[in-house]
């Protein structure tokens, strides 16, 4: 929802160049990993050895080692296919799913709009994440869960802004030049209501891929998602929550890795948003 | 006595390295007012606010000679200034609703300035001031009015209550920026008549705006500004009789448009209103937006519609366009029906009949070029639709940049990359690309600077002269709507109070309202 | 608030049937019976009535407030969310209270020209952490490195510090955002002028003018903040081993005790419209133009 209230804001700030290239490198780096593991580590993420538990951070181990002697970096590295997987395919399907539903609703008249955006409001009365523990709740757990779970819990904060757009959109100045001019409605929906509706999903999608991986963390954190000894960064924190007192870096790094993550994804949001809100002037 | 010396002031920006104030003098005695005129950035609201030390933070600021109210304000510190601030200059700035604090009670924006310069004074007192100061502006029902909010109050009384918080503390000079700019005619003539009394009771007045009209009512001596500098000042008198420089004389013109001589009253009936009208609302708080207008245009023939806002003039112009439907009565265009067809028959005809609004930035897709804009327009051009090649697409639009005197390297710019006058030229150009035979303008050139308001409306009526085209002009600016029209509409409350020949209705005009607006006017 | 409550108590009914599985199992746990057994607890629990009757009963009994029987713990679902609400809300509690205190010193400390990306910055971090990983790196700092918070006692104001500051620090992070955004937006407009015009020092032009339009423009993040606060809390109660009603909702979802969420659906329905009745109340107060907007609207 943080990505609701950044884009209802008015005046945005530019980010600064520096952050702006080390949150897109960021980034980049993440995908290469959870693309090509191999290159940052030839560490086996699921390897055991007891002679090595619990090392603090070092030369071989750079995040150090768990309980069972498993080196954290590697877990890390290959754990970013799923957070990745999870935070790019639930933002996707919301998004899609969402710009439907909220388009639809914006364009249709009274009843349609009224059903609609009642359902859409009653179902936002709920805490994002308490509406993926219930979805949870209904589908099981698991990582495919993971990402239905999150994608339906966001789905109508997409669907509300989709609307709100369709509606602002719709009655824009240029909606009533093109009919004045004379262009059909059908056209005027797809050259200037559709485009001009999504800029801002898109804003909101870019920043929403950090809440959704946050989220679906948060659930697996909670044992709702793979089973160990998957290498997926809620769980991984999970385990490290029961060696806080002697091994802290289990639980740290990879948190910082999320934090760093949604950081990025923030960023990389509130730029697009600055350029958009730039043109709008 | 001078109140204000200032001799060779000067304003440099943060991050600019011309002077936004160069080199500026004047003085301003007690009981007199100095009216300063210019475009929009010719750095009269810098001028007016380096007086009261707000210039942009970062604003380099010098002068030779630099007093106010006896204090040489050169190189004061903050605390300084803010001692200045109130008690010694007032501010008036255009538009109460968002120049007072709309949060706050009009009693308490009032009673602000007594509070930081007099903090001795008790709270039963401080209130007792608010009603004098209230009653000064005269402000009806003073302590009612306290607990009102701003935007509870008309725009009139929102004004006067901004003056009277400027006064609160006593200053003796007042800086009023575009203090009517926000206003309809007749109350802007109220405000001026206020400002009036208070220079006349000893204040010392630098009035700030872009409006000859308001400046010639007030102003006993008057500076031309343009791009930093003071090109003219002089007495008020000697300015209108005799202006010495060229763009003095360009802005009197402007101010000054006559009426286009009328071509014979043979051309075809191209637009036709019978007995327009309109409601919005339910039965009890049902509004009149419009009721009963009716006219006749005809092919290279101007009808203008002047009104204030809120009088319907727009709710016209799209019952017009076939927008809105209207309740009762009928638009025909060419003869033929066009109010109730259905939207699919009407969508045929629109490119017969184009519009051009006021705000032209909103009519732009943000994501769209020029080209684009116009190529969606040209290409709906009916015989050829479809057909149209790019490359054809692409000259047929320099063709219509040509017309409305731009050139091609705009081809590529998004709306927001254009500048007033260009937005508004391709506006029109787009509209010209439908071969329309009549074009509606909406306050087309309310957004502008007077010189470029000129250039627009001579195109627009050159447009006329060469095509042939009958035009709708709607506007609240009584000079502006002179420019073009031939036949006037005068609107009020949604009801046509006068219409007929420009040249008639301005020599005798008969409605009372026509003669208010007309005297709000006649001045220049 | 009626629709929010019943189409909330709706939408959870039917989707909550969606479970696949006998919900006969959660109610007999892992013990083996036999048909007639089984058929018997149906009968009791009126699971064997068509879906429509169960329906229109379970509404019947929530407008006279009752929730229904827990399956797993087998007393009422109004006890066992009664006995977890204390420790929640006194976490909530604080947990404002400390993100309003936070977020407010951000915002007033971090808008000159030097502090304010520092402070923007602290903001996207606090924003972008997740809930239960500020837990774990404030236990591991302030309880196992530091010493100065108890890590396992679950009873007492020290115990309740840490876990009320790990909930409030995103939310901080946001109002904290969304204040200075006010304040900035507000600072933008011609009023100020104005109010500077009279001579008013800064401090006067905050506190008595700007204060109040960044407020206005934050409190409509109430909701959102509340419904952050209640998501939160089951992470932070999972990672501090808190009693609470997250983990109570937790439980439930696990166990698939039924008539236990269905319960914490309607509870946070209502506490929703309960604090957007407030938020719209408080908003008129804060900006009048609203009321006159919605009076003519």
């Amino acid at each position: 929802m943080s990505v609701l209230v950044a884009v209802r804001s008015r005046r945005v700030k530019r980010m600064p160049a520096p952050a702006l290239w080390a949150a897109a490198g960021f980034l980049v780096l993440l995908v290469v990993s959870a693309l090509l593991p191999g290159v940052f580590t030839a560490a086996d993420p699921l390897r055991t050895d007891i002679g090595e538990a619990l090392l603090a951070p070092g030369p071989g181990h750079p995040f150090g080692t768990d309980q069972t002697g498993r080196d954290v970096f590697a877990r890390v590295i290959y754990g970013s296919r799923y957070s990745l997987a999870i935070g790019f395919g639930a933002t996707l399907i919301a998004l899609v799913v969402g710009l439907v539903i909220g388009s639809f609703a914006g364009l249709m008249r009274s009843l349609g709009d009224g059903v609609l955006s009642r359902a859409i409001e009653i179902v936002m009365a709920f805490p994002e994440f308490l509406l993926a523990l219930i979805v949870i709740a209904i589908i099981g757990p698991g990582e495919a869960s993971l990402l239905v779970a999150v994608a339906l819990a966001v789905i109508p904060s997409y669907a509300r802004v989709a609307r709100v757009q369709t509606l602002v959109v719709k009655r824009a100045g240029y909606v009533e030049a093109a009919r004045t001019l004379g262009v059909s409605p059908a056209v005027t929906v797809l050259r200037h209501v559709l485009p001009n509706t999504l800029g801002p999903l898109l804003v909101m999608a870019t920043m929403g891929v950090g809440t959704a991986i946050t989220a679906a963390a948060g659930l697996s954190f909670l044992g709702l998602g793979p089973k160990p000894p998957t290498p997926e960064w809620g769980l991984i924190l999970s385990e490290g929550r029961n060696f806080l007192a002697s091994a802290w870096w289990i639980a740290v790094f990879p948190g910082l890795v999320i934090t760093a993550t949604v950081v990025s994804t923030s960023i990389l949001g509130r730029h697009l948003q600055a350029r958009s809100a730039r043109r709008q002037r | 006595m001078s109140v204000i010396t200032v001799r060779n002031l000067r304003v440099v920006l943060p991050g600019s390295a011309t002077a936004v104030v160069d080199g500026v003098s004047f003085s301003i005695a007690a009981g007199q007012c100095l009216g300063i005129v210019g475009e929009s950035g010719a750095g009269k609201t810098v001028t007016g606010r380096s007086l009261i030390g707000l210039t942009p933070e970062g604003a380099r600021v010098t002068a030779e000679e630099l007093t106010v109210a006896g204090v040489d304000a050169r190189d004061l510190t903050e605390p300084a200034w803010r001692r200045l601030r109130g008690a010694r200059v007032g501010l008036v700035s255009q538009d109460a609703l968002v120049s007072l604090d709309p949060l706050r009670r009009v009693g308490a924006e009032v009673a602000e300035p007594l509070e930081v310069h007099e903090p001795t004074l008790g709270r039963a007192d401080r209130a007792g001031r608010v009603l004098q100061l209230l009653d000064q502006v005269a402000i009806p029902e003073p302590a009612m009015r306290v607990r009102h909010y701003p935007h509870e109050l008309s725009g009139g009384l929102r004004q006067r209550a901004l003056i009277a918080s400027a006064l609160a503390a006593s200053p003796a000079v007042l800086i009023a920026d575009e203090p009517t700019t926000a206003l309809d005619v007749t109350v802007q003539a109220q405000i001026v008549v206020l400002l009036r009394q208070l220079k006349e009771s000893g204040l010392a007045l630098l009035l700030i705006s872009h409006d000859l009209t308001i400046i010639r009512q007030l102003a006993d001596d008057i500076a031309v500004m343009k791009d930093g500098r003071f090109v003219e000042l002089q007495p008020a008198a000697d300015l209108f009789a005799a202006p010495q420089h060229p763009y003095t004389r360009e802005l009197l013109a402007a101010a000054s448009q006559s009426r286009p001589p009328a071509p014979p009253n043979t051309g075809p009936v191209v637009l036709a209103a019978r007995d327009l009208a309109k409601t919005y609302g339910q039965a009890a708080a049902q509004l009149h937006a419009v009721n009963g207008v009716s006219f006749e245009l005809r092919a290279g023939h101007t009808v203008g519609i002047v009104g204030e806002s809120g009088s319907g003039k727009s709710t016209v112009a799209r019952m017009l366009l076939g927008t809105e439907t209207p309740d009762r009565g009928d638009v025909l265009m060419h003869g033929e029906p066009w109010s109730r067809v259905p939207e699919s028959t009407r969508r045929a005809r629109r490119g017969g009949i184009q519009i051009i609004h006021q705000d032209s930035l909103s009519a732009f897709d943000p994501r769209a070029t020029v080209l684009q804009i116009l190529s969606e327009a040209i290409a709906l051009d009916g015989t050829r639709l479809g057909r149209r090649r790019r490359r054809e697409r692409r000259a047929r639009a320099i063709e219509l940049l040509e017309l409305v005197a731009l050139n091609d390297s705009l081809l590529g710019r998004r709306a927001h990359q254009l500048s007033g006058g260009q937005r508004q030229r391709v506006a029109i150009a787009r509209a010209l690309a439908r071969q329309p035979s009549i074009l509606v303008c909406d306050e087309p050139v309310s957004a502008l600077d007077a010189s470029i308001q000129a250039q627009v409306l001579k195109l627009l009526a050159s447009l006329q002269e060469t095509t042939g085209l009958a035009m709708v002009f709607i506007s609240h600016d009584l000079a502006v709507v002179r420019a073009l029209s031939h036949d006037i509409l005068v609107m009020k409350d949604g009801v046509v109070v006068e219409q007929g020949p420009a040249a008639a209705l301005f020599l005798a005009p008969q409605h009372p309202f026509t003669r208010e607006l007309l005297a709000a006017h006649a001045t220049a | 608030m009626v629709l929010v409550v019943w189409g909330a108590a709706t939408l959870g009914f039917f989707a909550l049937r969606l479970i696949p599985g006998d919900p006969v199992n959660v109610l007999i746990g892992l013990g083996n019976v036999s048909t007639q057994v089984r058929d018997q607890i149906r009968e009791d629990w009126g699971l064997a009535d068509p879906l429509l009757v169960q329906y229109l009963g379970y509404l019947g009994r929530l407008v006279q407030g009752d929730l229904g029987t827990s399956y797993r713990r087998q007393q009422p679902v109004a006890d066992v969310i009664g006995q977890q609400l204390v420790p929640t809300v006194q976490l909530m509690a604080l947990a404002v209270v400390f993100a309003l205190l936070l977020a407010l010193g951000s915002a007033l400390i971090g808008r000159g020209r030097r502090t304010a990306p520092l402070a923007g910055l602290l903001e996207l971090v606090a924003v972008s952490s997740p809930t239960f990983w500020i837990g774990l790196v404030l236990i591991s700092v302030f309880g196992f490195g530091l010493g100065w918070f108890p890590v396992v006692a679950t009873v007492g104001f020290g115990a309740l510090l840490l876990p009320a500051a790990t909930l409030a620090i995103p939310v901080a992070g946001i109002i904290s955002q969304v204040l200075r955004q006010g304040l900035d937006d507000a600072a933008a407009l011609p009023f100020v002028d104005t109010v500077r015009a009279r001579g008013a020092s800064h401090t006067r032009l905050v506190v008595r003018h700007t204060l109040r339009h960044a407020a206005a423009s934050s409190i409509t993040l109430t909701g959102y903040m509340v419904g952050s606060l209640l998501g939160g809390s089951v992470l932070v109660e999972t990672v501090f081993a808190r009693p609470g009603l997250g983990r109570v909702a937790l439980n439930a979802i696990v166990d698939r005790d039924v008539p236990v969420v269905l319960g914490i659906i309607v509870l946070a329905a209502v506490a929703f419209s309960v604090i957007n009745l407030l938020v719209d109340l408080v908003a008129d107060r804060i900006d009048p133009r609203l009321e006159t907007k919605q009076a003519y609207a």
